[in-house]
């Protein structure tokens, strides 16, 4: 497996507050607070945690979608290293040809002015990438690949279900022909019948195109589903990431287990048992001194309070940023463990 | 109404006005709740489970109306039953009820609470509406039940704001509202659809906790299979305005009988499959428009078993095909003679 | 496969597709159930009818003196006679002039005995079509004589056909005044809206700073500082843009917030990622989905602009003769003396107040149909 995209200690930052007459800002929320990690092709690569955990933010980043404060994105292509970071705004257009991102909100995410035709056509006319019959033909193919008809293509997206829409919106995603995809909680606004539709759409497609995911969600059994590796983000860093089996089933990291033991399995013989976190999650504007996660941690010492952990190896491609997490021994989702 | 039973709904019909049409939106579904137990409605959107929990206490919007159908609840005073779809909606009758008797809580905290009155006015006028209690007594009552909802130094959130707390607090906050009257039966509109996963086993942890505490059933609205697998006891499935399956929630998880419950189930990933990476299996097409209902079994367009000429043409009845396991299907009906299919 | 695009209720029959419904359709058909914005719109398009063919709906030439009928109040149609005979076309009764004995005044009196038959398509006094072609056919005329259907002034002015041409001046103005205020509350807020950070601040406290200028002695003032010599329409320019230029802050901060908004949406940025520059996103993108307020902003500005210009041209300090507005007209009806004797100079006024209701009602339906789209 090669690497597709290197993230470095990437840096979200957003002023906030408004201070003087011209408002300057009294303070930062770091979004995303020194983040690294990769993303090998072909791979499905999870990004979970819950709300302020800037995973979104992070989805947008990576992809200069919003312009990061601080770090480095390198992008892997055709054996050449892209800095990402040091792109002008002409060679970043010329770059989202590669790179591309479906949104959670279809109803959102879709110019309601424009046909489905326009949509899907819009991205090769302003990159001049095609015109006339040849544009017609990359249009139609794309549409029915993800398993739309001909005569939906001079609707208007107020016509469609939400299930629909987001097939345009994958479509659109994907009709420049990208290799790698943030998928920012694609499913998560949908219908539980029409996630499955779109979930397996979009492993089809991956499987059909060669594409490399970065699928965002909070809902960790799709992310469990769909995904090859995943990591975890608390309050703007990622503190674990591990094959999906691995992370469900023996995670190393106490939010992580907090996080896969709260999971609701849809089968009444499995009770749930959640290790409840105390307190109350810190805000993002100010978050703790030492590991971020020590005030709400059944595990927490005195170390932990004072210096933040790094992200270290814990296993085979298992990271974590744990001081304990060489002695603790973590339940799993559903109390299993591996064979 | 059934003895032992605290709300039995029956044949409830509630339209909606589209310029001068009524067009169904709850087509006649039954079901009841037993005192003391959870019962989950379950749906995708536009099966009409929020509008069934607004019409219980009659606060449809004016779009709406109830048809026909009667709500029959024991109450708790007289132990009589009372029909509530034939009070008055802004009569004394159903505000004695509301807060009091039947309590709700709803999805987004924030929209129930006043910005401008701190939380514990809040709370503390739902129990000055319904007993005779001083000032001094009120703000008693109301510490503690943010004391029994979890909320940290209960003395001090009384007299904060509710943009001061955070989400999970404030949801626990209503819970607090909701109950402060001990209530018999709790209405609870998907409280949990917009909390993060370890809030949401928080706050489902305290439900339960409060409900064997209080002795009060619950009308659990979800769309969420695991947190129904969680916390009911019953579950009475929904589908464009009907009710499709109910039942124990062990049947209806362990043997489903209805197609859309059998596949709803199939097209749901699941921590269990994990390891085994079932695939998952997908309904066909989507929810129709409510404008556009199909004939007969709502469900038969999208449903694999569908038989041409019956299920397009008669809506099948709700049969008992197990004790207490109810099923609208015409695959299932000649199992009510005790045959299993 | 997918299922078909789910249609929108059918409702009444009618046949329409609303899945390929263009957001202007979508608009149109919202608004065509307001009704009081539909009677309001087919009152303006009269309007605007009868402002362009305001030479041959009035009977007279703007400026012809009629002096057998000075200060004459309107004059009635009637089909029946003063004996009660049908007529099948309709008349009115001649005037003649009589000379009070003791004042010597002229003064006009009806003669029953006396018909002027209404005729169309008469041939009556010369004007020139728009300025350009010249021609004496009007719609109608009163044969063997006139007709003055709001009566005369001092000068014995038709005031009929002076308000119809003093429609066409106030209309203009309003339009072009509003167009102007539009284009510059368009460009100042797109720039304020979409850069954002110190230049929103700047425009901001600009916006705030004119806002803040009480508008009558800042138009008064502004109107007085024209020089006398100036012709009819360079005055008639100069009110224009006076108005124009106190009138576009607050499409400006429409645009702005709108803006503010829209930027942050899933398409706009969608369309970013799609490889669109930004003057595409801006206008494809941006633009179109509030050009719908824009719209209904204008419709509800124009009112007020007609109204600002009746005012100052009322206090005779906008337009002035012989450029003639609704304003102007109402001059002549200043004093009591006027109004007491000769109320009909007042018509003009309900023609102003008839204009403004028909553009609040239209501004109203539009704004209900502003956004089809919104949930």
């Amino acid at each position: 497996m090669t690497s597709l995209l290197t993230v470095s200690d990437l840096k979200v930052y957003f002023p906030h507050g408004k201070a003087g007459m011209f408002g300057r800002p009294t303070g930062y929320v770091k979004a995303v607070d020194g983040v690294s990690f990769e993303i090998q092709r072909g791979e499905t690569f999870g990004l979970v945690g819950e709300s302020g955990s800037g995973k979104t933010t992070l989805g947008r980043a990576v992809i200069r979608a919003l312009e990061p404060t601080g770090g480095d994105i390198t992008y892997h292509r055709d054996g050449a290293a892209i800095d990402i970071m040091a792109l002008d705004r002409r060679a970043m257009r010329a770059m989202w040809r590669h790179m591309q991102m479906i949104f959670q909100d279809p109803y959102s995410s879709l110019n309601p002015r424009m046909t489905v035709r326009d949509v899907l056509s819009e991205p090769l006319i302003a990159n001049k990438l095609a015109k006339g019959a040849e544009l017609d033909d990359r249009v139609i193919d794309i549409a029915r690949r993800c398993g739309l008809d001909v005569e939906h293509l001079s609707r208007y997206p107020h016509a469609f279900s939400g299930g629909q829409r987001q097939r345009i919106a994958i479509a659109r995603a994907l009709v420049l022909e990208p290799e790698f995809i943030v998928c920012d909680e694609p499913v998560s606004a949908l219908d539980v019948s029409i996630q499955a539709q779109i979930l397996n759409l979009l492993k089809d497609l991956q499987k059909q195109l060669n594409l490399t995911f970065l699928f965002i969600a909070h809902d960790l059994a799709a992310v469990a589903y769909i995904c090859d590796r995943v990591a975890v983000m608390y309050l703007g860093q990622i503190v674990e990431v591990a094959p999906t089996e691995a992370l469900y089933y023996s995670p190393k990291h106490p939010y992580s287990e907090a996080l896969m033991s709260a999971i609701p399995e849809a089968d009444p013989r499995q009770a749930m048992k959640p290790l409840l976190l105390e307190g109350e999650r810190p805000s993002p504007a100010n978050p703790p001194a030492g590991c971020r996660f020590h005030t709400r941690c059944r595990y927490a010492m005195q170390i932990c309070r004072e210096s933040p952990p790094a992200l270290q190896e814990a296993g085979a491609g298992h990271l974590v940023a744990c001081h304990r997490a060489e002695e603790l021994t973590l339940k799993g989702a559903l109390e299993q463990g591996p064979p | 109404m059934e003895n032992g039973k605290l709300l039995d709904v029956r044949d409830l019909r509630i339209v909606l006005d589209a310029d001068g049409e009524d067009v169904p939106i709850v087509d006649g579904i039954d079901f009841s709740i037993a005192p003391g137990k959870v019962l989950a409605l379950v749906g995708e959107s536009g099966c009409g489970k929020s509008v069934t929990s607004q019409s219980l206490l009659r606060l449809l919007p004016r779009e709406l109306r109830i048809a026909s159908g009667q709500i029959d609840f024991r109450h708790p005073e007289t132990q009589l039953p009372v029909d509530l779809a034939s009070l008055s909606e802004d009569g004394k009758a159903i505000r004695n009820i509301r807060g009091n008797h039947i309590a709700m809580i709803f999805q987004e905290p924030m929209s129930s609470f006043s910005l401008l009155h701190s939380m514990g006015d809040q709370i503390g006028e739902v129990i000055r509406l319904h007993r005779k209690t001083s000032k001094a007594e009120t703000r008693t009552l109301v510490i503690e039940m943010l004391d029994k909802v979890g909320i940290s130094d209960p003395d001090r959130a009384y007299d904060q704001y509710p943009y001061e707390f955070s989400g999970g607090m404030r949801q626990r906050a209503m819970i607090a509202k909701a109950l402060a009257c001990s209530p018999s039966l709790l209405i609870a509109d998907e409280p949990t659809t917009a909390l993060d996963v370890t809030i949401q086993a928080q706050i489902l942890e305290l439900m339960r906790g409060l409900q064997g505490e209080f002795g009060m059933a619950i009308m659990f609205i979800t769309h969420d299979l695991g947190v129904v697998a969680q916390i009911a006891d019953e579950v009475a499935i929904m589908y464009m305005g009907r009710v499709i399956e109910k039942g124990p929630v062990r049947e209806i998880f362990l043997d489903p009988k209805h197609p859309y419950t059998v596949n709803l189930l199939r097209a749901i990933p699941k921590l269990g499959d994990l390891r085994v990476r079932r695939q998952l299996e997908p309904i066909r097409g989507a929810v129709p428009s409510l404008f556009e209902r199909p004939e007969g079994c709502a469900f038969h367009p999208r449903c694999d078993s569908f038989m041409a000429g019956r299920c397009d043409v008669q809506l099948p009845e709700l049969a008992e095909i197990a004790p207490r396991h109810e099923v609208r299907c015409f695959l299932h009906e000649t199992a009510r003679e005790g045959d299993a299919t | 496969m997918v299922d078909a695009a789910q249609s929108k209720p059918r409702r009444g029959g009618r046949l329409r597709r609303p899945e390929l419904a263009t957001q202007w359709q979508l608009m149109w058909w919202k608004f065509k159930r307001h009704h009081l914005a539909l009677i309001g719109m087919s009152v303006l398009a009269m309007l605007v009818f009868l402002s362009v063919f305001a030479g041959f709906i009035g009977p007279e030439a703007p400026f012809n003196r009629n002096n057998k009928f000075i200060s004459g109040a309107p004059m009635g149609i009637h089909f029946f006679d003063a004996e009660g005979n049908f007529h099948m076309r309709p008349f009115v009764y001649a005037r003649t002039t009589k000379r009070d004995s003791v004042t010597l005044r002229k003064f006009s009196v009806v003669d029953e005995s006396t018909r002027w038959p209404l005729r169309f398509f008469v041939r009556g006094a010369s004007y020139k079509f728009w300025g350009l072609i010249e021609t004496d056919l009007h719609l109608f005329g009163a044969e063997g004589g006139f007709i003055h259907l709001f009566g005369t002034d001092t000068l014995g002015r038709d005031l009929f056909t002076r308000t119809l041409y003093a429609t066409r001046v106030s209309l203009s103005v309003g339009a072009v005044g509003v167009t102007i205020a539009f284009i510059l509350g368009a460009i100042i807020g797109g720039i304020a809206g979409y850069f954002g950070g110190m230049i929103d601040n700047l425009i901001m406290r600009l916006i705030e700073f004119i806002r803040s200028i009480p508008t009558l002695p800042l138009w008064l003032a502004l109107s007085a500082a024209l020089p006398r010599e100036w012709t009819s329409f360079q005055v008639y320019l100069a009110i224009t843009m006076i108005l124009a230029l106190t009138g576009w802050t607050h499409l400006a901060r429409t645009v702005r917030s709108k803006l503010l908004a829209l930027r942050e949406e899933d398409f706009a940025l969608a369309a970013r990622l799609s490889g669109c520059s930004d003057a595409r996103v801006i206008f494809r993108h941006l633009l179109p989905a509030f050009m719908s307020y824009m719209i209904v902003d204008a419709t509800i500005a124009f009112p007020e602009v007609l109204l600002a210009e009746t005012s100052l041209s009322f206090l005779g300090l906008g337009l002035r003769e012989p450029v003639e507005s609704w304003g102007v007209l109402l001059y002549a009806a200043q004093n009591i003396r006027s109004i007491a004797h000769m109320p009909w100079l007042l018509i003009p006024g309900l023609v102003v107040i008839l204009a403004v209701l028909a553009f609040n009602f239209v501004g109203d339906g539009m704004r209900d149909a502003a956004d089809p789209y919104s949930k």
